[in-house]
């Protein structure tokens, strides 16, 4: 039982890295960038490519996390900058067209089964008693909780992380303080590209497993916690993340694994409805006329 | 009559066309409904569950299941739509998907394992019920309903001051889309002969609401077009195979930046159809 | 006699924010009351009280002396309630004429109207009140316009058009001549007052003193949301709080100056 718990929270660590990918770019952007969970499956794929290809797998991380961000950018351009004043489906629209476009590009060259993610850490395992810790999975605990922290202390203590915060209240308002709206945006979309890489990247690791479609039930999850902890809190996202993460083993320890989506989407969805504006959220305001 | 190829073709094509019109009612009032797929689950087991175990003729196990599908729309409907926006899309996802796990985890239709249709229809039946569909939905956007939907996406609060009740509306929106995936839902399962609940995945929701918004969502023709459009543009890039949907996918893209409205937009309706009198001056 | 509208200890309150405090007035049948006061003296609010944008914090509103303080929207207008809006807020991307046709719901509301297809009936009564309307303000020619590729000056014309469409008995306007040249003003002047002399009761909100003047028979003043006088123009204007209101620091330092 203690023992699912942990398992929760390590697969919960996951789903924190991605609702937190979604929870900057909604949160300060207010678009659903529906190819972060492209971003998370290059993270994991292009690592096991460049691995399989002989690469030392430091290396390969590193490759894979900077391909990651270019593409993360390359989403910016042609998903948002240039789409300015459109209708708010449109950049749902072309990023989702990012999402099966990435996945595609690797089910091309590399197939749709899922491949076997070598072993890069070494296998130790840290005993408590009954309870067993992977050291991967200890990493990724802590190495997600980590980069959470990090954004935050980022967002609040330094300049350009209050730019960014100003954005988030108004674009306009920003840009009279003096805040080049052309660069933050594209570093928004290059923090959250990044976390989402990493995440994909602790996933292979953790699961030892990739294949093209990896990001998107991870993807669809990772929304979930980060509407349950509400839309654009940091924290929010790590609690809902870590909930999900929980609700999922949860259920397949007590109830099976057809049970999952039930119990996670279920979830969500009495969120929804009792508090939309998630755990940690803010309610919304009425607009006004 | 046709070879199985294209009597296939043709099948998809009316799956997808109603399909696309069940996520293009609540999507002319700007919302996005995500869980298109939920409903078409339900329409398909309802109308197969009926036609299997009851004998009912196909047609009225088909429009059962599309009343069930709009009840529960209706009894979901009611407290999800009180939400807006990416909460909303994010509402309807998650009842797509719960929709799906509970038929997957539903022992009297096969749960895991699927389950197998008796009853058969052919490709022109299903062809004749599509196109008498689009003249009902013809119909319907020449009516007062269909330009508040509009309305509503443009200012919800601004309808609600001249007396539109805009959730009600919304909420029949929403509910005629449902009833209508559940259509789509159980003529299929009547062609495929077999029901199988992870056919109805979540991607199914999403690529039917792309089909949409590169339709267009501001002319009744515009989900049509996108539907067809996308059925078929595939098709044409057989000869790459396994290019194709990587192609589709950046398509999507460059269509995105180069024409945000979709391909159908009111103004290249509007040049042809000025009703009464109207002049649409240069 | 009882006022055709009228508010009572109006007060509404965003957060901590008062908006309005405490204000009263009313508006006599065929009356044409102007509302004035400087930016952010809540007048746009008391507005969106009266047409029931949001709830008041407390307070009346009544209309032909009935109590419509908290009934929705519809209910209002189906007292003869209509407005426009200080920024103008048709739907962009339907037509001009869709715009009118959608003011007519209170008059064409119930599922049968609903469902009833008159778009492809051209004849329609629907379509033939809303062209009549357009020919009669000159703007036929922008029908099928959609509003988004209106010039403002337009837009706001089509706006009072589609408040007048209602037949209203009571007609909320909110900054009519912002953004009119001399020209248009004049016009739209004569028109209100023409919609003034068939009983229609009038209040208008603005900041164009001569439009005013010229306009409106009584005038209510409003600073920092409290109503600081009301009387003629002629009167209010000799009233020391409202000129104060008006020139504000202005009036101060000019005092200090001197
Ligand atoms: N929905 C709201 N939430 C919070 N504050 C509001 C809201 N609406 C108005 N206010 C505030 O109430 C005050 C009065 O606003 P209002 O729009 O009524 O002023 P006004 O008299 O119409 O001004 P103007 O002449 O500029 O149109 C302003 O300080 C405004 O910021
Ligand atoms: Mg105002």
């Amino acid at each position: 039982m203690l023992q699912q718990l942990i398992n929760g929270m390590m697969l919960g660590s996951v789903y924190v890295l991605i609702a937190v990918a979604f929870t900057l770019s909604i949160g300060i952007l207010n678009f659903l960038n529906f190819s972060i969970p492209g971003l998370f499956m290059l993270g994991g794929m292009i690592s096991w490519v460049l691995i399989s290809m002989g690469v030392p797998p430091l290396l390969a991380f590193g490759l894979a996390f900077l391909i990651a961000c270019a593409c993360a950018l390359v989403v910016e351009k042609l998903t948002f900058s240039w789409m300015k004043g459109s209708d708010h489906e449109v950049p749902l629209v072309s990023s989702l067209g990012f999402l099966i476009l990435f996945e595609q590009i690797l089910l091309v060259f590399y197939g749709s089964d899922q491949q076997a993610f070598p072993k890069v850490i070494p296998n130790a395992t840290l005993k408590l008693g009954d309870l067993v810790i992977g050291s991967a999975q200890l990493l990724g605990l802590v190495l997600s909780i980590a980069i959470v922290i990090g954004i935050s202390r980022f967002l609040k203590k330094t300049r350009v992380g209050r730019g960014i915060r100003a954005i988030a209240e108004d674009t306009t308002t920003a840009e009279f303080l003096g805040i080049n709206v052309n660069v933050v945006v594209p570093l928004i979309f290059l923090i959250s590209g990044a976390v989402a890489a990493i995440g994909g990247m602790l996933f292979a690791v953790n699961y030892s497993q990739v294949s093209p479609f990896m990001g998107e039930e991870v993807g669809f999850k990772g929304i979930s916690a980060m509407i349950i902890g509400g839309m654009g809190s940091v924290w929010g996202a790590i609690a809902g993340g870590l909930l999900i993460g929980l609700a999922e083993v949860m259920s397949i320890y007590f109830l099976g694994s057809d049970f999952v989506d039930l119990s996670v989407y279920g979830l969500l969805l009495i969120i929804l409805m009792v508090r939309p504006q998630g755990l940690f959220g803010l309610a919304q305001v009425r607009e006004k006329l | 009559m046709f070879s199985g190829y294209i009597d296939g073709l043709i099948v998809i094509l009316a799956i997808n066309v109603i399909m696309a019109y069940s996520a293009a009612l609540p999507l002319v009032a700007g919302q996005l409904n995500l869980g298109t797929a939920g409903f078409m689950a339900v329409g398909a087991y309802m109308a197969a569950f009926l036609s299997n175990e009851y004998g009912l003729p196909i047609g009225v196990a088909i429009l059962v299941g599309s009343l069930a599908s709009g009840l529960i729309a209706l009894i979901i409907g009611i407290p999800v739509l009180r939400t807006s926006g990416i909460y909303l899309a994010l509402a309807t996802f998650a009842l797509g998907q719960i929709l799906v796990a509970v038929f997957l985890n539903l022992e009297i239709v096969g749960a895991a394992q699927g389950y197998p249709v008796y009853g058969y229809i052919e490709m022109p039946t299903i062809a004749l019920t599509t196109i008498g569909l689009l003249i009902l939905l013809f119909v319907l956007s020449q009516t007062r309903f269909w330009l508040y939907l509009t309305a509503i996406k443009n200012d919800p609060t601004v309808c609600d001051l001249f007396g539109i009740e805009v959730r009600n509306v919304q909420l029949a929106a929403f509910v005629l889309g449902g009833m209508l995936a559940a259509v789509a839902g159980g003529l299929q399962a009547h062609y495929l002969s077999y029901v199988e609940a992870q056919s109805f995945g979540a991607l199914i929701s999403i690529y039917t609401v792309l089909f949409v918004i590169l339709g267009g969502t501001q002319t009744v023709l515009g989900p049509l077009v996108g539907a067809a459009f996308f059925t078929f543009l595939p098709e044409v890039f057989r000869s790459g195979e396994e290019w194709r949907y990587a192609i589709f996918a950046a398509f999507i893209i460059g269509f995105m930046v180069l024409r945000p409205q979709g391909m159908i937009n009111a103004n290249m309706m509007r040049r042809l159809k000025a009703p009464f009198g109207g002049k649409a001056s240069a | 006699m009882t006022y055709a509208l009228e508010i009572r200890n109006l007060v509404k309150n965003f957060g901590s924010l008062e908006v309005t405090r405490d204000v009263s007035f009313g508006v006599n049948k065929g009356e044409r009351l102007a509302l004035i006061g400087p930016n952010g003296a809540g007048k746009t609010t008391i507005f969106n009280l009266i047409s029931g944008v949001y709830p008041v914090t407390s307070g009346q509103i009544l209309i032909q002396g009935t109590d419509v303080t908290d009934v929705p929207s519809k209910e209002r207008i189906a007292h003869g309630i209509s407005r426009n809006f200080q920024n103008v807020r048709l739907m962009k991307h339907l037509t001009v004429v869709e715009n009118l046709i959608l003011d007519q719901h209170i008059n064409a509301s119930g599922v049968a109207n609903m469902l009833q297809p008159f778009g492809m009936l051209r004849r329609h009564k629907w379509w033939k009140q809303a062209y009549e309307a357009l020919e009669e303000a000159r703007l036929i020619d922008y029908a099928n316009e959609t509003v988004d590729a209106l010039p403002y000056g337009l837009r706001k014309r089509v706006d009072l058009v589609r408040a007048l469409l209602a037949d209203p008995k009571i007609l909320l306007l909110d900054e009519p001549a912002a953004g009119l040249n001399p020209t248009e003003t004049d016009e739209l002047m004569r028109e209100l007052k023409t919609v003034a002399q068939n009983g229609v009761t009038l209040l208008v909100v603005e900041h164009d003193m001569h439009f005013v003047r010229n306009l409106c028979e009584r005038v209510v003043v409003l600073n920092f949301g409290e109503k600081v006088s009301e009387g003629t123009m002629a009167e209010v204007e000799k009233n020391p709080k409202v000129q104060a209101a008006y020139l504000g620091v202005e009036a101060e330092e000019q005092d200090n100056a001197a």
